[in-house]
């Protein structure tokens, strides 16, 4: 195990931010901590990096208790701050070569992997710019690069993506599932579902700093009664019609706004044949018919009663 | 109204660090207010403090004597331990000010007609060291005229002459207006605000513009349907209001802080004198804070702007003092205005000094002149990116 | 490790043209400021002719003597008095529109009548005085001996002057020489920006950079006294800047230990450093809030000083002695000013001593906070 969380507990005043997590990650994987703002996700983080003070718990990080001095194990951490954590004063490689070298003492060594972080990142067009001219995205880039370009086996990601564009934000999810190919685990937080569902081997979900689900995505749909969801447009249902519809079998929620109906299934298959069947029976012309697997949302919501994003 | 109230909010939000400043200055500007008319009337009025000077003596003669008498009508006589060491730290310390030694065999050489010196210890910049100058001098100087005039003398007899002559006293009227007129500590105090003001001012200036150039907050009003104009002026009158508290405040510091203080014609003049200055140092810290994009530089040059004139126009180094190339510079900024229109108004008797109308005009003429600048430069204001 | 964080610290404080402002040019600017305002006030050219007015009625005509000191002090380029005669209306008139300061009655003695008591009054009153001892001395003469008359005559031609200054082994500074010593102390104190920002730096629960540096493998006091160094040598290399134009720009003579100032230039530097420090560990991260206590005590301090105001150092000296010893503005300008004032280093070694001993208490309070890893919430 590369990580192991026990019984972690942290207070800020009265507010307990961190209620009795435990969770492990494995070498290799990517994984994800979902959960909407203020669950806990950031706080979790710079407890495991000895950044913060807990009321109780246990971390080791590669089978040793990770405290503020254990600089070997530190050594082989990465970390990409939620905020942008570089000096505006210093060009774009600059930056990079000051957090490399926080890490990698050798001059040549780590002129290569400054280089290297530059091309992973795509940077290289910009490598003489002070961040004050690059934009958001860029910057994004940057912080990734100054994070990782010692090239950690461990790397912990905070909301890397916020406020990107979605070209720089495709960039970046590739480049961690590479990181994750050259062999680094990584630990990523989101309240982006989308991102979590794409890259993350394994996830667990957080509510108010309690871990409400863990697993890999389909075991995660897996405890949800939701199986699928399936909309149409149609004009002019009667109240027989949408009874009709909610007594298919399968069928557990039928909802109506406006031309649009939702229906949510208990299984996977077979309900959207059924109520194809059921509307061409009924004469009933439909339009823009869409199924859906569920989503992490859709777990989160049957859990917590609650949206990830508000 | 937005941008104005959010800007109020800001400043009031930042209470703290304002009241810091003002309390500071407020300070600074009672403690310079006191001391200098304090020193002044040291020097300037008719019946001198007497201030402690030392005199080692190596002979006891009437002549002697008879200059510890004279100068015991200006001085206090301070006995001293003769080391170097003694008289270097009474000196340093203004322990005592001034240092005579009279040697032994001096009274004779003097009666024989000897050209002599008297060796004497001051500090330069004990300004009532002229005084003692002066006095010794005469004494010496009267008592060498009637030696030269009467040739055969008894030291006794010259002594008495000499204090005789000294002991004249010239009559000196003072008219009804200047044993009225009020301490200097009132021109003190105005004088100081030219520095004081500008600082507070600046600093609250400099929360407020700083605040809107954050990146997204400036974007956000941007774009939003206020006109650029608007803006501008809103934080203008958040600020103005800042200004009007600060001036209130600085000046009824004054009344409460020197409760003689009537509310006559010069005082009257001294706070109108004032308000123009608020004017106009808030149209240059407007300025200053609309030209510049960082908290150092804004704070880095207002306080140059701040000091540097002050000191130039005489409120440190009183006008008298200073040559005609710096006053020719110093015509080139408001403060001179804003400080020589504050003397004039301390120096007037009953009548009005019509002179101080066109020196206020100038000063408010500076600050239009800001504020036509800034509001320019806001209409064609460049962004910053303030990327945290 | 420490020649990567010094070099980038250093290339780092280089690019930040607001701080290089603060503690070089703002120095350079207010030295040129202080420079024009002190240019006259060694010299004594600063005199004006003072208009006096005379009442013209018979005691006058008939006083020889008064009329011929007039016309004397009348004479010249720079004469010390522009004498009007006049009626009594028309002086009183004048004397309040101020056109003339003063105005003289013939007599025995001679009288003043004045409005103010400022300066040029009371050189009146003194050349009075004078005047009114001479006259005396001649009439007592006249009275008792009238042959001595001419003796007299002849005495009164050849007065000089008595009093000499002593001289001194260490040189005497000139009167404004305290102000700049002022500026300097002052150059010195916001050493208290560049402290302040070292701990911004390295404490994360103020900026995340410092976060970066805190997850990194290296102990962090090392990374903060690395870092510290490099401000601690830029500030060094500003103040000396600062000296060299104040000697050789503005031609101000510091007399012959130069060493030593340079010294106390040094240790003041490094009191400032820690001191915008330990202010930065206890306001955190209220950007505006920092600023405004660093200037307040800096300008404070300087006041106290006597920077604005030359006594101002005495009069705390004498009324508020804790003040003077703890005000490390206050502390680098009596070094100087005891470098050359006494020929012993007491005095001196005792406030760089009081520096020292600032620089420690600030850098240990510093310390509390810098010692702890973990923080509560950041």
């Amino acid at each position: 195990m590369i990580i192991e969380v026990s019984h972690l507990k942290k207070r800020y005043g009265s507010l307990l931010a961190v209620d009795d997590l435990s969770f492990s990650v494995e070498k290799g994987e990517v994984f994800g901590l979902l959960g909407p703002n203020g669950s806990g996700k950031t706080t979790a983080i710079n407890c495991m990096l000895s950044l913060l003070s807990y009321e109780s718990g246990d971390i080791k990080i590669f089978g040793k208790e990770m405290r503020p001095d254990a600089y070997d194990i530190k050594k082989d951490i990465g970390v990409v701050m939620q905020n942008v954590a570089i000096f505006p004063e210093l060009s774009v490689y600059e930056n990079i070569d000051y957090f490399c070298g926080l890490y990698i003492t050798d001059k040549k060594t780590r002129k290569t992997l400054v280089e290297e972080a530059i091309a992973f990142t795509g940077l290289h067009d910009f490598r003489k710019f002070l961040p004050r001219k690059l934009s958001g995205g860029l910057l994004r880039r940057l912080n990734i690069a100054c994070g990782i370009a010692h090239k950690p086996k461990l790397i912990f990601l905070d909301e890397p993506t916020v406020a990107v564009d979605p070209q720089s934000r495709n960039k970046i999810l590739e480049g961690i599932l590479a990181l994750r190919d050259r062999g680094s685990t990584i630990v990523y937080t989101s309240h982006y579902m989308e991102e979590v569902e794409t890259i993350c081997s394994r996830i667990l979900i957080l509510d108010k700093g309690k871990a409400v689900a863990t697993g890999t995505k389909e075991q995660l749909k897996a405890m949800i009664s939701l199986g699928m969801k399936i909309t149409f447009d149609a004009q002019d249902l009667t109240r027989e019609q949408l009874q009709g519809l909610e007594a298919l079998p399968g069928i557990t929620e039928v909802q109506q706004k406006g031309s649009v109906i939702s229906l949510k299934s208990k299984e996977e298959n077979g309900s959207l044949e059924r109520i194809l069947a059921y509307l061409k029976d009924q004469n009933i012309a439909y339009n823009n018919i869409h199924s859906e697997m569920p989503t992490l949302n859709d777990v989160f919501l049957e859990i917590t009663g609650k949206e990830l994003r508000d | 109204m937005q941008v104005f109230k959010v800007s109020f909010k800001v400043l009031k939000r930042n209470a703290a660090s304002l009241l810091i400043y003002v309390g500071i200055f407020l300070g600074l500007s009672i403690l310079f207010a006191s001391n200098s008319s304090e020193q002044e009337q040291g020097y300037t009025s008719f019946e001198p403090i007497k201030v402690p000077i030392t005199v080692f003596v190596e002979e006891d003669t009437p002549l002697v004597q008879g200059l510890l008498t004279h100068l015991k009508k200006s001085a206090v006589l301070l006995p001293l331990e003769d080391t170097t060491n003694q008289i270097g730290d009474a000196l340093y310390f203004r322990v005592t000010t001034y240092v005579l030694r009279i040697p032994e065999g001096f009274t004779e050489a003097f009666l024989q007609g000897a050209a002599l010196s008297l060796e004497k210890e001051t500090l330069p910049d004990a300004v009532t060291s002229i005084y003692q100058d002066l006095a010794i001098e005469r004494y010496f100087h009267t008592a060498r005229l009637y030696q030269e005039a009467f040739e055969d003398l008894e030291e006794e007899e010259l002594v008495q002459l000499t204090l005789e002559t000294l002991g004249q006293e010239t009559p000196i009227t003072l008219t009804r207006e200047a044993s009225q007129r009020p301490s200097s500590y009132t021109r003190f105090y105005f004088n100081y605000m030219s520095y004081s003001l500008v600082s507070i001012l600046v600093l609250g200036t400099s929360i407020v513009m700083l605040l809107w150039k954050e990146e997204g907050l400036y974007q956000r009003t941007e774009i939003s349907p206020l006109k650029r104009s608007s803006i501008h002026l809103q934080k203008f009158l958040a600020l103005g209001v800042f200004a009007l508290l600060a001036f209130f405040l600085l000046s009824g510091a004054y009344f409460f802080l020197h409760p003689q203080a009537t509310w006559d014609q010069q005082t009257k003049l001294h706070i109108l004198n004032a308000f123009f200055l608020t004017v106009t140092s808030l149209g240059m810290s407007f300025f200053i804070g609309t030209l510049l994009k960082s908290r150092n530089a804004i704070t880095a040059v207002s306080n140059v702007v701040a000091l540097g004139p002050s000191f130039i126009s005489g409120v440190f180094v009183p006008q008298q003092f200073l040559g005609e190339g710096v006053l020719a510079i110093a015509k080139l900024t408001p403060t001179y205005y804003y400080v020589t229109a504050n003397e004039r108004i301390a120096a007037m008797g009953d009548t009005l000094d019509a002179s101080i109308w066109p020196l206020m005009g100038m000063l408010l003429l500076f600050g239009l002149v800001f504020y036509v600048l800034s509001f320019y430069l806001g209409r064609k204001e460049t962004k910053t990116i303030w990327k945290g | 490790m420490f020649r990567h964080i010094f070099s980038y610290r250093f290339k780092k404080l280089l690019r930040t043209k607001e701080m290089i402002f603060w503690t070089l040019a703002f120095p350079i600017l207010l030295s040129i400021f202080f420079h024009m305002a002190f240019q006259n006030l060694d010299a004594a050219e600063t005199f004006q002719t003072i208009p006096t007015g005379v009442l013209a009625d018979e005691a006058y005509e008939d006083h020889a003597f008064l009329k011929e000191v007039l016309l004397e002090v009348s004479k010249g380029s720079t004469p010390l008095l522009q004498v009007f005669e006049g009626s009594q209306e028309e002086l009183a008139r004048l004397l309040e529109e101020g056109t003339i300061r003063g105005y003289l009655t013939a007599g025995d003695p001679i009288s003043l009548t004045v409005r103010g008591t400022g300066m040029s009054e009371n050189i009146l009153r003194l050349f009075l005085e004078e005047l009114n001892e001479q006259a005396h001395v001649m009439k007592t003469v006249q009275e008792k001996d009238p042959a001595s008359v001419p003796r007299l005559l002849t005495a009164i031609e050849e007065s000089s002057a008595l009093l000499v200054e002593k001289e001194k082994d260490t040189a005497a500074p000139s009167q404004i020489l305290n102000y700049f010593y002022s500026l300097i102390a002052m150059a010195c104190m916001y050493g208290a920006f560049f402290g302040s920002d070292e701990i911004t730096d390295i404490e994360a629960h103020i900026s995340s950079r410092a976060a970066r540096i805190q997850v990194a493998p290296l102990h962090k006091l090392k990374a903060f006294l690395s870092s510290s160094l490099a401000s601690y040598v830029v500030l060094m290399i500003n103040t000396s800047l600062l000296l060299l134009f104040l000697r050789f720009v503005l031609g101000i003579d510091f007399g012959p230990r130069v060493g030593y100032l340079i010294l106390t230039t040094f240790m003041g530097t490094f009191t400032g450093l820690t001191f915008g420090a330990f202010i930065s560990t206890l306001v955190k991260k209220n950007e505006n809030m920092k600023s405004a206590v660093i200037v307040a005590v800096t300008m404070a301090g300087s006041f106290l000083s006597g920077m604005m105001y030359a006594p101002m150092k005495y009069i705390v000296y004498d009324k508020a002695p804790v003040v003077f010893y703890l005000n490390p503005v206050n502390l680098i300008t009596d070094s100087f000013f005891s470098l050359y004032y006494y020929s012993s280093f007491t005095r001196y070694a005792q406030n760089m001593g009081m520096l020292l001993l600032l620089s420690i208490l600030f850098s240990l309070g510093s310390y509390t906070q810098l010692r702890r890893r973990r923080y509560a919430s950041i």
